[in-house]
């Protein structure tokens, strides 16, 4: 192992094989990428001896490859006819630059006619390295693979004595027209039936069974099993081997129709899944989009789990009860472990096989989000008699859909709550300059007063002083306005407004309105038209008061003395229009529209402050109940301010 | 009215407004007794014997509502509660504790001699006899005789609205929640009432109000209760 200097990295490979050294062989192998600082590769190359290996054993092929990638390694699965040739191509390709592999295993009698994939290897390998090892035995026991559900099959042997049944009969009818070669044929119809139906095994008792049956029935002499000319073994020989021939090819183009249609039904969940998280916003309802289509697709009960704060699991999509049943506690233990541990766990896997719930840890780019827990209901149907290999492959590709699909929403829910933190701050530091400054006239008016007062004691006479008394007050009940005005600004802003409704009559909410106000409108002459058959409108009180109030304000600010105001209301559909009217100036028509907005001011000089907040909360008090606000200047001259109320109460208040 | 009779009894942790209280009631020639704290209040109310109290919602060792409930336990004596705008849940509490009125900060001397004026005819009232006749500006009610007139003219009203009024002119002047009025007329408090009190309020003002929009009598206080004015 010369040490090579400069930056030149090497890149390891190394082979995935069926069996369990391979496991060894592949720690070997990142660790020996670790101590290189190199990027390591696990290839596992699928042949179509590999198509032919038990099932179990082509399970540890995909498990020892899924382990490479648990380690670190990026794996890649190839199809060729020759071992050897594919993993020496694709080392070229990737410019790898040492091969590793387990040591030859074989018995003794294949590599007598065979030359074992190493040794080919070794032969085909050229300029790159390549090391035979042992291998690191795993730390931990590794658990024989694990027991699948069995397979109800029909009874394929007994099918083939049926098949054999049938195609007898039919020969015997057969007989009388037809020559003996005509009727072999049918016996091979027989035996391919059955390689259809029921598989090698049966296939090859039906070709062995056929053969007798043919013997013993049509060929002379019948009803024997000897025979009358010799060339008949021959034709025996021949059929049997057909037989073996077709029933062969039979399973495989069935395997691979067979997996064919199962990767077909993968990939359109794959795709219904996708299709519809990317429409889906919000991280509950991907959650419950998720639920669905893992319960859809693998026929099964699923509910999803979500850590707290703390890390700890709780459920956020799902029915928690189906699936855990009775033993919520010991279940949720083994939640809590797939979600630390990140692993896959539970039912049918390595990691706590006999739990009845498969746990599938939701993989997100950088951290495990959550656990997905699935309870089949029926551990025969079809998608977890799937292979293991194929099963827990989709199952994680989903779970990794449903994690990055939940990751982009918390993500956009963080960045929506950031933005609304900076609207409110920079909102609240404008208005924080606007009322400093609506504070401090009032404020040095009543200091000023109260100063003249207090140093100024002999000098002033009694009007002056009087002035001074009435100015500190007058300025004081501007400044309570204004406070009051903010505090409901806080409160509508804030969102945590809660509309107090009731149905009150229109009046009862002017009455109050005018009452308070009762002092300062003694001079003015009010008008209120509220008809008498006015119904009840869901108003909160309190809120709805302010809107007067703050309207009568508007109008008393903008209006002579002694200039009369009016208050009526109107029923209109299924809502009720109030107008608040004065005879004053009215509004520039175009500032119809921004007057509403938080401290807008008149273009005129006025000699009190513009309108200020006043309008924006009846604004916003008025938009809280469903209704709307607007202006208009009055067709004989003055202005007036329209609002709605909806009469119908919608939803919950 | 001369004040010289009465003991009135301030609780108010704020000094501002405890100096401003002091010489508002006493240029109207009421005595006044001090108190910085709950504890303090239901001291001084026992010993004292005060015949009002005015007691500020915003004290900082026991809730309000605490002085209200101990004081009523052995006193009627009327208290007006004073409270900070935006607390009318507080006021409420405090109205159906037992407090027999309220001021909402900021107030004026001229508010606050309205309630203190309701509260001395009040007392005074409940020293002489019952008297069954209400009289306030045009409106007139008999209790016992169970007739109502304005300006005038009879009014017929339901025994219902009969009740209602009573029970407001036997608070007149005073504020009466809407629980008080449920409990007094209905003898029970439920949400649903609520909503059939204020249709009965609305009759009650159609009936008697010049210009219902305008009451002169009954005025509603927004998220407090209803008040029947009393013209002196």
């Amino acid at each position: 192992m010369a040490n090579r200097e400069g930056i030149a990295a090497e890149r390891l490979l190394v082979c995935v094989g069926p069996s369990p050294a391979s496991a060894d062989v592949i720690r070997a192998a990142r660790s020996m990428a670790a101590s290189l600082k190199a990027a390591w590769f696990a290839v596992y190359v699928e042949d179509p001896k590999m198509l032919r290996l038990p099932e179990a054993e082509r399970n540890r092929a995909v498990y020892n490859l899924r382990l490479a990638e648990q380690l670190g390694a990026e794996t890649i699965t190839l199809r060729g006819r020759r071992i050897a040739e594919e993993i020496v191509n694709f080392a070229r390709q990737r410019q790898i630059t040492r091969i590793v592999t387990g040591k030859p295993t074989s018995s003794r009698w294949k590599s007598i006619f065979l030359e074992s994939p190493v040794d080919e290897l070794m032969r085909q390998s050229g300029g790159i390295d390549v090391y035979a090892i042992t291998g690191e035995p795993a730390g931990q026991k590794e658990a024989p693979v694990l027991v699948q559900p069995r397979l109800m099959r029909l009874p394929g042997y007994e099918m083939a004595l049926v098949y054999l049944i049938l195609a007898t009969g039919l020969a015997f009818l057969m007989y009388p027209y037809f020559d003996l070669p005509n009727l072999i044929m049918v016996y091979l119809l027989g035996v391919m039936a059955t390689a259809i139906h029921c598989g090698q095994g049966p296939a090859i008792l039906n070709s062995l069974l056929s053969v007798l049956a043919f013997d013993f029935l049509f060929v002379p002499p019948r009803w024997t099993f000897t025979v009358e000319e010799a060339k008949y073994i021959v034709t025996f020989a021949v059929m049997f081997l057909t037989a073996v021939v077709i029933s062969y090819l039979a399973t495989l183009i069935k395997r691979q129709a067979e997996a064919a249609r199962l990767q077909e039904r993968q990939t359109a969940a794959m795709y219904a899944l996708s299709g519809e998280l990317a429409g889906t916003r919000g991280v509950e309802n991907v959650l419950q989009v998720s639920v669905k289509h893992f319960s859809e697709i693998f026929q099964c009960q699923a509910v999803a789990l979500l850590p707290d704060e703390k890390g700890k699991l709780h459920v956020a999509a799902g029915d928690l009860a189906a699936v855990f049943q009775k033993d919520i506690l010991k279940e949720m233990g083994v939640a809590q472990w797939a979600f630390d541990a990140g692993q896959i766990a539970g039912w049918g896997t390595q990691n706590i096989p006999d739990s009845p719930i498969l746990y599938v840890p939701l993989q997100a780019v950088d951290a495990i989000l959550g656990v997905l827990a699935l309870r089949p209901r029926d551990p025969q149907s079809e998608y977890w008699l799937l292979p293991e290999q194929l099963r827990l492959r989709l199952l994680e590709s989903l779970a990794k859909r449903v994690a990055l699909a939940f990751e982009v929403e918390r993500l956009q829910k963080t960045a929506m709550e950031a933005q609304v933190v900076v609207e409110t701050e920079r909102l609240r530091s404008s208005l924080l300059g606007s009322v400093t400054h609506d504070f401090q006239t009032p404020l040095a008016a009543i200091m000023g007063s109260a100063s003249s007062l207090i140093d100024l004691q002999g000098r002033l006479d009694a009007m002056q002083a009087q002035e001074m008394l009435a100015n500190i007050y007058d300025e004081a009940e501007r400044l309570s306005r204004l406070i009051n005005n903010l505090l409901d600004i806080a409160m509508l802003q804030g969102g945590s407004l809660k509309l107090h409704k009731e149905l009150q009559p229109l009046e009862e909410v002017v009455g109050a309105a005018l009452n308070r106000l009762e002092k300062r409108l003694a001079d003015r002459p009010i008008t209120t038209s509220l008809p008498a058959d006015l119904p009840m409108v869901p108003l909160d009180a309190a809120l709805a008061e302010h809107i007067f109030i703050n309207l009568l304000e508007n109008s008393l600010k903008y209006t002579p003395p002694g200039s009369p105001l009016t208050i009526s209301a109107v029923r209109k559909d299924d809502e009720i229009e109030v107008e608040v009217a004065d005879l004053g100036p009215g509004f520039p028509p175009e500032d119809l529209e921004k007057i509403f907005e938080m401290y807008y001011r008149g273009t005129e000089d006025i000699v009190q402050k513009g309108y200020g907040l006043g309008l924006s909360i009846c604004r916003a008090i008025v938009q809280a109940h469903g209704g709307r606000i607007w202006a208009v200047n009055r067709t004989g001259g003055g202005a007036a301010i329209r609002f709605t109320f909806p009469l119908a109460v919608q939803g919950q208040q | 009215m001369s004040g010289s009779d009465w003991l009135v009894l301030v609780v108010e942790d704020e000094a501002p407004i405890r100096r401003f209280l002091k010489a508002a009631l006493e240029a109207q020639g009421f005595k006044m007794l001090e108190a910085f704290t709950g504890a303090q209040a239901i001291a001084m109310a026992a010993s004292h014997n005060p015949d009002i109290i005015l007691l500020d919602l915003g004290l900082p060792d026991i809730d309000g509502l605490q002085v209200i409930k101990n004081i009523r336990e052995w006193s009627h004596t009327p208290i007006i509660v004073i409270s900070a705008r935006g607390k009318d849940t507080e006021k409420v509490k405090g109205l159906d504790a037992g407090a027999d009125d309220y001021l909402t900060k900021p107030f004026s001397v001229e508010e606050l001699s309205a309630r203190m004026r309701v509260a001395i005819r009040h007392l005074a009232q409940s020293r002489k006899k019952d008297e069954p006749v209400f009289q306030t500006g045009e409106l007139q009610v008999d209790l016992a005789r169970r007739t109502v007139w304005v300006g005038g003219a009879e009014i017929h009203l339901t025994p219902i609205e009969f009740k209602l009024l009573a029970v407001l002119v036997r608070h007149s002047g005073k504020v009466v929640t809407q629980r008080q009025l449920l409990k007094e007329v209905w003898g029970y408090h439920s949400d649903e009432q609520a909503h059939y009190l204020r249709n009965y309020i609305h009759h009650l003002r159609h009936k008697l109000e010049a210009d219902p929009a305008r009451p002169v009598y009954l005025s509603t206080e927004p998220g407090v209760g209803y008040r029947l004015k009393y013209q002196e």
